[in-house]
């Protein structure tokens, strides 16, 4: 009577279905964490130069902090090899290493003695609100931040 | 027609150890590698001194202020005073 519960042909035809089943969706969820762990991963991987060079450029050696800010700008504008994905909880990581590089480049400029036609064509770029009205304010902050000669 | 407990049982059995086959061979061919981040040794060095002119900035005088000068002369940073560190620790 009983017999007929199995399948007497392919009987490892639903085992097979299961287990791929399962491939896939474990597959899918990886995937997806990974894209988004990438871009908190590389946020936090820049957070022990960003503390540093903001110490540096606040009380270093101009050589330290141009190390520093330099570091930090690689490491800000480096290229994810996955795609990030963000959800909609999540701030926007790329956004903020974007506008921590954006500072980079303009404590790096004011450690450089850039010229103010420099700085404006860093701030046109940035992501940061950055316009030639807030430029001013900008630059004498940077200044303020910079406790040393 | 009425499958037998010993039925059932075998074939959950097979099933859920199909799909735990599945999962084990998605882990093992997707799982992330733990990343390795290279040491900056200038960075570690400037934060040790932040936590040091950290320490210091709370205490008037003692071996964490001594401790963040020294740090600071051998970084031959340009303000290496006590009370330039007692700030470069107070400082946000």
């Amino acid at each position: 009577m009983s017999e007929a519960f199995a399948p007497k042909r392919r009987p490892w035809l639903t085992h097979g279905v299961v287990a791929l089943a399962v491939f896939g969706v474990t597959t899918l969820v990886i995937q997806s964490g990974v894209r988004r762990q990438t871009a908190i991963l590389d946020s936090m991987e820049m957070q022990p130069i960003s503390a540093a060079a903001t110490l540096a450029y606040a009380w270093g050696s101009a050589e330290d902090a141009k190390a520093l800010l330099s570091e930090l700008l690689a490491l800000a504008e480096r290229e994810s090899p996955v795609p990030p994905e963000r959800s909609g909880r999540d701030p926007d990581f790329v956004t903020l290493r974007r506008m921590d590089a954006d500072m980079a480049k303009l404590r790096l400029a004011m450690l450089e003695g850039a010229p103010r036609s420099k700085l404006q064509d860093i701030c046109a770029r940035t992501t940061i609100r950055c316009t030639p009205y807030t430029l001013e304010g900008i630059i004498n902050m940077l200044k303020k931040q910079r406790h040393v000669p | 027609m009425k499958p037998t407990f010993d039925q059932i049982f075998k074939l959950t059995g097979t099933h859920l150890a199909a799909g735990a086959f599945g999962f084990v061979i998605a882990v093992l061919l997707f799982a992330p590698k733990p990343r390795v981040t290279p040491v900056n040794p200038l960075a570690e060095q400037v934060n040790s001194l932040g936590r040091q002119a950290r320490a210091a900035a709370s205490a008037s005088a003692g071996s964490a202020l001594e401790q963040a000068m020294a740090q600071c002369e051998k970084l031959k940073w340009p303000a290496c005073d006590a009370a330039s560190v007692r700030q470069m620790g107070a400082a946000p």
